[in-house]
């Protein structure tokens, strides 16, 4: 028969008392067996550890440029750059038009396409995710290795 | 005419300047800013005043902007970038306070005149350019030569490369201007035709004012967060020069 010794009282006791007084989030802890404490502890560790790493270590460039934006950000990002590169392109032309050659208007027809051409490759690259740089050199030479999609 | 739903972003002047036959007149577009400013500083400022170790709900918010900025920063630039934290850190916060601002009623969204937002992008586009030719020289140039092309395209190639560069501020500029204008205008288009509609009609468009609320505050985020991780891009592409 199980009979419950002073110590074990004092301990039952003294966890009421000690969870009355203080804030009711101990009180979780407190009911806790050790080994659960044990591997709170060690969870709570682990966590601390990452934390510091990833304040502390060098960290460099991570993939998320290489990594194609999702929904909303890239929808919003898309029509902007397509419609940029062709106002820019027109821009360019007319102005060269005007200013430069006088020769209305085929140096603006020759430009739009080009600004076309590079909206689209705007879009492209965002899309493909290697950013929406100008001249990704390695990116282009390993992709094109490893993507089927850029072969096609 | 008060129906117009452009009239919101009407320019009016306050105190009219004029230097040397420049119209510099303070509009409510330059208070709009300045009063931007001025809750950026506070909210940053007096949130940060106590130090506390444990930080309370209002220095958790500052300290949670810094370091989604700087995580923003250290994984699209890497550690070279951490000298230009500032400069995003205020540009992010610049626009997203102008934005969020903007969607009080009766006040002005400085954000949705292409004038402020291209000279933000110039600002941007000009000082990566800059840094870039700084570090790499005249090698920054080969950025406009796309590798593994050979070389009769190449005549095609780089006006099109040089194109694309160029029409990053616009395309930053427009992107923002655009999202900010359309999303105001629609709000007041809805808002226009709740009252005509009566108690029974004006229900419906009230419910989409409301929803449309919800998603400019989504939308003001979203533009300050890509105006910023979008300078971060360019500020890799300069620094990293392949």
């Amino acid at each position: 028969m199980f009979r419950p010794t002073f110590g074990l009282c004092v301990e039952k006791w003294g966890k009421r008392l000690f969870s009355l007084i203080f804030i009711p989030e101990f009180l979780g802890i407190l009911k806790m067996s050790d080994k659960d404490k044990r591997s709170e502890l060690d969870k709570f560790d682990t966590r601390l550890k990452q934390a510091q790493d990833n304040s502390t270590a060098p960290r460099g460039l991570k993939a998320a440029t290489n990594e194609p934006p999702k929904g909303l950000g890239l929808a919003l990002r898309c029509g902007a750059d397509l419609v940029s590169g062709i106002a820019v392109g027109v821009a360019i032309g007319y102005a060269l038009d005007t200013f430069v050659f006088d020769s209305k208007p085929w140096l603006m027809v020759l430009f739009f396409f080009l600004g076309a051409a590079a909206g689209i490759m705007n879009v492209f690259r965002t899309v493909q995710g290697l950013g929406i740089a100008a001249g990704y050199k390695e990116d282009y030479i390993e992709r094109a290795g490893k993507d089927d999609n850029l072969k096609d | 005419m008060s129906n117009n739903p452009l009239h919101q972003f009407t320019i009016t002047e306050i105190v009219p300047v004029e230097i040397a036959g420049i119209n510099a007149s303070f509009t409510n577009s330059a208070v709009a800013m300045v009063a931007t400013v001025a809750v950026v500083s506070i909210f940053l400022i007096m949130g940060m005043g106590g130090r506390s170790l444990v930080p309370g709900r209002w220095q958790s918010m500052a300290e949670l902007s810094y370091s989604f900025v700087a995580d923003m920063v250290r994984d699209n630039v890497g550690n070279e970038g951490r000298k230009y934290f500032p400069i995003i850190f205020s540009l992010f916060m610049f626009i997203l306070f102008g934005n969020f601002l903007g969607l009080l009623p009766y006040s002005f969204t400085f954000t949705s005149h292409v004038a402020v937002t291209f000279t933000l992008a110039m600002a941007v586009f000009i000082g990566v350019t800059l840094i870039g030719i700084a570090r790499h020289g005249l090698h920054f140039f080969t950025f406009f030569v796309p590798g593994g092309v050979p070389a009769v395209m190449l005549p095609l190639l780089v006006p099109i490369e040089i194109i694309s560069y160029l029409s990053r501020p616009v395309s930053l500029s427009i992107r923002l201007f655009a999202n900010m204008t359309a999303g105001h205008t629609m709000m007041k288009v809805f808002a226009a035709f709740i009252v005509p509609l009566g108690f029974l009609g004006g229900w419906a468009p009230f419910a989409v004012d409301v929803a449309l609320t919800g998603f400019e505050f989504l939308v003001a985020f979203l533009q300050a967060y890509v105006f910023a991780v979008l300078t971060c891009i360019y500020l890799n592409d300069s620094i990293h020069l392949h």
